[in-house]
């Protein structure tokens, strides 16, 4: 298991990615499952860098990666109380030319992590999301 | 190749420009993803073509780049086209409802 804090400033996206791929490179975890945790990680760390703290602010991010059965990857921030995962899904109806950007990144989360939670503890936000490594784990 | 690189390959056959791109497509990425595409445009071929088969990584930043060149092309007259898409881009493409406008 790793833990680091890293400033949340969004060109510390890439270091954030590194880090992960290199505990479940080291942790021998299934590489066809690691290109859709590093989205969901981007996705994470770009949304908290984002919008977890005010722009002048030198925030901090503990980023957590725990690899054994599950690829287990935990932020937290102690930025204003926000539970990213309860924001509106894209709306993908909508003709593609008139199409607004946003909000995808909190839908390919839910929607290539096995789990996604959300929870606020003593002034912490910690997203954690999970990645089961077997088939068999991922139909419980 | 580093972890999070990214490589393009562009080659032309008048009137048409296909881009081999591979690596990640992310926010460290993106930058170049975009510029890549944008020189492709400019010369207003009649059809861009991205070749996705070997990109390992594709965010959503990347999506947002795909979406604003298919506009930019279609303003311009050029066609506008994803092939060869990596099992990562596929899904990708699918969560973003994107596949049948974009897949060749």
């Amino acid at each position: 298991m790793v833990t680091l804090n890293i400033i949340a400033n969004i060109n510390n996206t890439g270091e954030v990615m590194d880090i992960v791929d290199s505990e479940l490179d080291r942790n021998d975890f299934p590489v066809d499952l690691r290109p859709e945790i590093l989205i969901a990680v981007e996705e994470a760390f770009v949304n908290i860098a984002s919008y977890a703290y005010k722009p002048e602010e030198d925030g901090y991010v503990e980023l957590s990666v725990d690899v054994d059965e599950k690829a287990v990857i935990r932020f937290t921030d102690w930025g204003e109380p926000f539970n990213p995962l309860e924001g509106n899904a894209p709306d993908l109806n909508v003709p593609i030319m008139e199409r607004e950007i946003g909000g995808l990144g909190i839908h390919f989360i839910k929607n290539l992590m096995d789990e996604a939670n959300y929870e606020y503890s003593g002034g912490n936000n910690i997203l954690t999301i999970t990645k089961n490594m077997t088939k068999k784990d991922r139909e419980i | 190749m580093e972890k999070s690189s990214f490589t393009v390959t562009t080659s032309s056959e008048a009137p048409n420009v296909e881009l081999e791109v591979g690596g990640y497509i992310a926010y460290d990425t993106a930058g170049q993803f975009e510029k890549a595409i944008n020189d492709s445009l400019e010369s207003c071929p009649e059809t861009v073509t991205v070749n996705m088969e070997n990109v390992v990584v594709f965010t959503s930043v990347g999506i947002k780049i795909i979406l604003k060149a298919f506009k930019n092309a279609k303003a311009k007259g050029t066609g506008f086209q994803i092939e060869n898409p990596s099992e990562v881009v596929k899904n990708v493409l699918k969560l973003s409802d994107l596949t049948e406008l974009l897949l060749k």
